[in-house]
């Protein structure tokens, strides 16, 4: 169990980090949808950037 | 150093993640969205969501609804079925994953008043090495969004201006309150994923993010978002004061 969650914390590290860079990943990027991005969500929601 | 700690942070975890996951997934996962393909997926989640919440096979229930949360997420375009396309549904999910490394059902748990009843033992404490997968995709989170926040665009405050805009305030606050909030976000932004990790500033960035996270709830809409971070901010806390704060609580010993 714990060469697992060693294993696993290197890959959120950087499963992360290609999420951020716009690289396949099965981790999320975290970062907000802007409007103007492709696949933006529309409808209800509203996109503050922040 | 021993990992072994009183699981009812976890177990606290495990319940509330549980609820969270049902305020994300239900809806969407329900049947009539999944006739065609995904049905088995869905109507596993609804098998087997009840029994993380409950505590039975705590684990295994985790990482179930962690795996078909994960694949609900990642197989939905993003713009489609919002709840589910969402990266916070991304993070409720892969937490659930990580709980399941931990000894999640040790306590508040049917497992545990079924081992109790069975004569069998059932510890309390367990190895919490697991946690700091919590924390640190909690981190993770914390510094992806500090580098989005490390911009002109957002210190001088303009990204406000526009989600002022984009909300529909009659009246704007002025210029320099939102300048002012943008420097104070950026710096808090960068601090916080620091402080949480070293014990002397550890408590009050659990309560910094909580609160920061909380008051953005209910002003922009990020879903379940800021209650899946105050959650995996709570991995942060120590688990014995936690277990003793309870047991003060209950007057007893659990």
């Amino acid at each position: 169990v714990r060469a697992l969650i060693g294993a696993a914390a290197v890959w959120i590290v950087a499963g992360s980090l290609l999420a951020y860079l716009g690289q396949p990943s099965l981790l999320p990027s975290f970062r907000r949808w802007s409007t103007a991005e492709p696949g933006a969500p529309t409808g209800e929601l509203v996109d503050t950037g922040l | 150093v021993s990992t072994v700690h009183s699981s009812r942070v976890v177990s606290l975890q495990r319940i509330a993640l549980g609820l969270l996951a049902w305020a994300q997934f239900a809806a969407p996962m329900r049947a009539v969205h999944h006739l065609d393909e995904g049905l088995i997926p869905a109507l596993l989640f609804y098998l087997v969501s009840p029994l993380l919440v409950l505590g039975l096979f705590s684990r295994t229930s985790a990482l179930l609804v962690g795996a078909l949360g994960v694949w609900a997420w990642k197989t939905t375009p993003p713009g489609q079925a919002l709840p589910l396309a969402d990266p916070a549904a991304g993070l409720l999910a892969w937490s659930l994953v990580w709980l399941a490394l931990t000894p999640c059902g040790g306590s508040f748990s049917w497992d545990r008043w079924r081992a109790r009843r069975e004569g069998q033992p059932a510890p309390e404490r367990g190895d919490l090495l697991g946690t700091r997968l919590l924390q640190l995709h909690l981190t993770v989170l914390l510094l992806v969004r500090a580098l989005d926040r490390s911009s002109w665009h957002y210190l001088s405050g303009e990204a406000f201006r526009q989600a002022a805009h984009a909300l529909h305030l009659e009246t704007a606050p002025p210029g320099w309150a939102l300048q002012g909030v943008a420097l104070l976000t950026f710096a808090a932004g960068w601090m916080l994923p620091v402080a949480l990790w070293l014990p002397a500033t550890r408590l009050a960035a659990v309560a910094a993010v909580c609160g920061g996270w909380l008051i953005v709830y209910p002003v922009l809409p990020v879903g379940v978002e800021s209650l899946v971070v105050c959650v995996l901010a709570g991995s942060f806390l120590d688990p014995e004061q936690v277990h003793r704060a309870i047991d003060r609580l209950l007057g007893r010993s659990y």
